[in-house]
């Protein structure tokens, strides 16, 4: 029971790290891929710019 | 030599922060300081929504209460996982798929009236206010633990550091910094955990057990069953949909992405608190036991790190307060122009945007000048939770769901809403026991039928 509750906080922190790079990633892409136009439609084709 | 290195550690985390929001680029048009021009992915929304609801409440705060109550408050969070799936699920679509809307105040606006957009506008504008001042004042208290400064100098410095690139670089500025600051804490405090666990707690895996079933029955112990109901409303209506989370989710590229991020942040938030309570578990066997709840997160990085470590970690608490404070001044400006301004006046969008600007200052302003009242943070936090979820949330809720809401039932609900919690909440509180959104929560539905009957009568249906 002890081993299970440490292996599942060891878990929960490694997803935490695991998230955070994911967004570094996402930020980083971000930042260096200026939008040249806003974009008119989304992917879906529901939404539209307003 | 150690503060020569600290120093550097502060110098490189502020210069990385300053070229990110540099990078963010300056807001030409209201709708990118507004809404990004609605063009978020999802990590990034998802980023952003984690970065601003861990504030010092789930990080500092958090992680005193895994110290003093275990995992009791793990299970107290779980409410606040499931409001931001259910909010993921059923209300940041609809909200999404409205058209024209930047603010909840256009998204009231639209299901009832201008009078009605205008009272959602000042409810949002207060309550960013008042969300904001707490946070300065967290911020001010990280920063004086830092460098010793007085309270007041350090309240001004976080938030004109954050008022800077809010004012200039609007929404897409505050999301891209939230993300890197994100990104800082997501990592360096699970492995502050890691490191714990591995070196620090004597005994292993069932002594770390041992005091989380301890702590987590005298969390259980201590309090009473209206408290807990208390603190289950509170965490689970208190922040639904504030202003900031509201803009994220009319903000994200898709109704897809607007869902599926607040679905994501609630099922991070669960594995946020595992983490942070953890945290406050772990330092039951690595620091005294007298040590004062605000402090256990400092005092745990100061026995575990090394100094440059303990100097990284503070910058990083520091950013903690500022990714919420940065979202809660670009919310409260946009609402002021868009639900209060704009029903009065015609605004090009070039004045649009510098009413918007203007309005970040004038409200980093107040915040900082109010940061001195605060009492304490988590009182801070529980006034401003009473005040939302029954002004704003009853009618936002049946608004986005019914065909035709009746204005007089929206105007009803958020006066009364309002008024009973700010009643409960600094004049009877004490004398009741009860929380005060419990009874004002009750009150503003109640009003909502009361309007809804008297506005049927009156339209002849």
């Amino acid at each position: 029971m002890a081993v299970l509750m440490l292996f599942l906080v060891v878990v929960a922190a490694l997803v935490v790290i695991t998230s955070g790079v994911w967004v570094a990633v996402a930020l980083i892409s971000a930042i260096c891929v200026r939008p040249s136009t806003p974009p008119k439609h989304d992917k879906s084709g529901q939404d539209t710019m307003d | 030599m150690h503060t020569l290195s600290s120093v550097a550690v502060v110098v490189a985390y502020v210069g990385v922060l300053t070229f990110v929001a540099v990078r963010a680029r300056a807001a030409r048009e209201f709708a990118e300081f507004s809404l990004a021009r609605r063009a978020l992915p999802l990590a990034l929304v998802f980023g952003s929504l984690a970065a601003t609801y861990v504030g010092p409440g789930f990080s500092i705060g958090f992680v005193g209460r895994g110290f003093k109550s275990g995992f009791f408050f793990f299970l107290v969070g779980l409410a606040y996982a499931v409001q931001n799936v259910l909010v993921g699920l059923l209300i940041a679509p609809r909200l999404r798929k409205l058209k024209g809307c930047h603010t909840l105040g256009d998204a009231i606006g639209l299901k009832y009236d201008r009078t009605c957009q205008i009272l959602a506008g000042v409810i949002s504008v207060g309550l960013c206010t008042g969300f904001a001042a707490v946070m300065a004042k967290a911020g001010g208290v990280v920063l004086t633990d830092i460098f010793g400064l007085p309270t007041l100098s350090s309240v001004i410095i976080v938030v004109g550091v954050t008022a800077l690139y809010t004012t200039f670089g609007g929404l897409r500025a505050s999301v891209v910094t939230d993300a890197f600051q994100f990104t800082a804490f997501a990592v360096l405090l699970p492995i502050l955990l890691l490191l714990s666990l591995a070196f620090h707690v004597e005994g292993g895996a069932a002594a770390f057990a041992d005091q989380a079933s301890t702590a987590t029955r005298e969390g259980f112990g201590s309090v009473s069953p209206i408290g807990v109901a208390g603190l289950l409303a509170a965490f689970l209506l208190g922040e639904t949909l504030i202003p900031p989370y509201a803009n994220r989710a009319l903000a994200s590229k898709t109704t897809q992405i607007s869902r599926n991020g607040f679905v994501l942040a609630g099922i991070f938030s669960v594995i946020w608190f595992m983490v942070v309570i953890a945290l406050g578990v772990a330092a039951r066997s690595i620091i005294g036991a007298e040590t004062d709840e605000d402090h256990v997160l400092l005092s745990l990085v100061k026995s575990t790190m090394p100094a440059e470590g303990y100097v990284l970690l503070l910058v990083v608490l520091v950013s903690v307060v500022m990714s919420s404070l940065d979202s809660l001044l670009n919310a409260g400006a946009v609402a002021f122009t868009e639900d209060i301004v704009r029903p009065f006046a015609k605004l090009a969008d070039g004045s649009a945007l510098n009413v918007g600007r203007s309005a970040t200052i004038v409200i980093a302003g107040v915040a900082a000048a109010a940061a001195v009242a605060v009492p304490s943070i988590i009182k801070g936090l529980l006034i401003c939770y009473t005040i939302w979820a029954p002004a704003i949330l009853p009618v936002l809720i049946i608004g986005l769901w019914t065909e035709r809401p009746r204005p007089l039932a929206g105007i009803l609900s958020m006066l009364v809403g309002t008024l009973v919690a700010i009643t409960f909440q600094f004049i009877f509180s004490s004398d009741t026991g009860v929380p005060a959104i419990i009874p004002a929560l009750g009150s503003a539905l109640l009003a909502y039928v009361v309007g809804h009957w008297l506005g049927r009568n009156s339209s002849g249906a």
